[in-house]
């Protein structure tokens, strides 16, 4: 049972994704496992053939215990196992096929699905999208019932897997009294002009597809990964009693839940993205977070966490770190503000950066290197 | 297509993007951020979700005139 976050001392396996003698790749998705903050998909970190699986369904274990054993001298090694990317593409999740039970067909990618011209109407005026469907017509033509029960699955909201609003409260309530308890915390705020970067975005965005619009929040994410590179020391945990250092930037992002509650998963390697692809990665993990498919090792390694309040939050925002984390990166909403620019008197766009840092790994001078390194970037957002 | 039945077909895709959101109590004149409490990525989901599904575009400088699913669906009527 993986520790998915400082607060996790007890887990619930809900799910085998795997059953013994499936051949399993690192990264491949075995188990789903039930904490106080909801569900979370639990990866291979070896490649083998599953042999046992020591912890059924419906049990619940500390955190530390074996959940299954994979067997990696069991079987060859699978040729064509890429280890999994850390913040690439979900891998392809498929429960073991039953050996007694008709191989579904998988649904055609490339061609168009099978489906009657008069379900495909009503697709259209439903607006359902086909691809995927499983059709009940002849040879698994899509027919219009299967139209009109996925029109009726899509407006209903799906509950959270293993989603539990008081849980989730503990669970929270737990992490951050031992923040507040264990790290003496460090506050620093800097008002941040946005200007460029607002007219550089709107003008990008202007150019771009629907589908290829970017947000601010990427900039701000490729800016605070771009600064911790260059101040390292708040990037990392505090571990029985000195500064654990990351050299791997993985970026929290807080993500606030409609049902209550927050998490912050990680968005692996932000440093190394191009903007294109945290833009990508952040609209990845808030759907994910919004249906319960966060993977454990999301919730396992961020290195830092950054929590931005949007647009129409406060202005600013003092965080609690996560422990044993070092810091957290905070911006409230961007507003109209007056400016001094070249000395002139401007209205400009500003947005409160505010850093929440462990006085035991770091002082103020160095917390202030990070945030102006964060303003030198977001005046660059051509070079994010 | 009426105003009705376009605003039942953006509920069905605001569905989509929110699958944790009870979209049957979305009201026509609701405002989707303020009162639904989109964020800015659930609300590029949403304008990403109609650009595919009923090949509306919208830019970023009408966002104001589709803040609801009414005002949304006169705006795909207008266009």
């Amino acid at each position: 049972m993986p520790s998915l976050g400082a607060d996790m001392e007890k887990g619930t396996v809900v799910e085998w994704l795997k059953k013994p003698g499936d051949r399993v790749a690192r990264g491949d998705i075995v188990a789903v496992v039930e904490t106080q903050k909801g569900a979370f998909e639990i990866e291979a970190f070896e490649q083998g053939v599953l042999s046992e699986i020591l912890v059924p369904v419906g049990t619940e274990v500390p955190v530390g215990a074996v959940l299954a054993r994979i067997d990696g001298a069991a079987a060859p090694t699978p040729a064509a196992a890429p280890p999994a990317p850390a913040a690439g593409p979900p891998p392809v999740e498929r429960p073991a096929a039953q050996p007694d039970m008709p191989r579904r067909e998988a649904p055609p990618s490339a061609g168009r699905p099978r489906i009657s011209p008069a379900a495909a109407r009503r697709a259209a005026e439903l607006g359902v999208d086909v691809r995927g469907l499983d059709g009940s017509g002849p040879q698994g033509a899509i027919a219009i019932a299967d139209v009109e029960a996925a029109a009726a699955r899509a407006s209903r909201p799906a509950p959270r897997r293993g989603f539990d609003p008081a849980a989730m409260r503990q669970a929270i309530a737990s992490a951050m009294a031992r923040s507040k308890r264990e790290i003496p915390h460090y506050y620093l705020s800097l008002p941040i002009d946005l200007g460029r970067a607002t007219e550089w975005l709107t003008q990008k965005n202007i150019e771009r597809d629907v589908a290829r619009r970017l947000l601010p929040a990427a900039l701000l994410l490729k800016a605070v990964a771009l600064a911790l590179r260059e101040v390292p020391q708040l990037n990392g945990f505090w571990i029985d009693g000195a500064p654990r250092l990351s050299s791997a930037i993985h970026v929290g992002w807080a993500i606030s839940l409609r049902g209550g509650g927050l998490m912050a998963p990680a968005i692996h390697d932000a440093d190394r993205l191009t903007l294109d692809q945290a833009m990508a990665a952040l609209r990845d993990l808030v759907n994910r977070a919004r249906t319960a498919r966060i993977r454990g090792s999301e919730m396992m390694d961020p290195t830092v966490t950054v929590t931005s309040l949007g647009e129409r939050g406060a202005d600013s925002v003092l965080g609690v770190i996560y422990p044993p984390q070092l810091a957290i990166v905070g911006f409230g909403a961007p507003r109209m503000a007056v400016s001094i620019v070249d000395g002139e008197i401007r209205q400009r766009p500003v947005v409160q950066a505010t850093l929440s840092a462990d006085h035991r790994a770091t002082d103020g001078a160095i917390g202030s290197r990070l945030l102006a390194a964060i303003d030198r970037h977001l005046q660059k957002p051509e070079a994010l | 297509m009426s105003d009705a039945e376009t605003i039942a077909r953006l509920r069905t895709i605001l569905g989509g993007i929110a699958p944790d959101l009870d979209v049957s109590t979305v009201g026509p004149d609701d405002d989707l951020r303020n009162d639904i409490g989109l964020d800015s990525m659930d609300f590029l989901n949403f304008v990403i979700a109609a650009h595919e599904q009923l090949g509306v575009t919208v830019p970023e400088a009408d966002y104001g005139k589709v803040s609801s699913l009414l005002k949304f669906a006169r705006y795909i009527a207008a266009r």
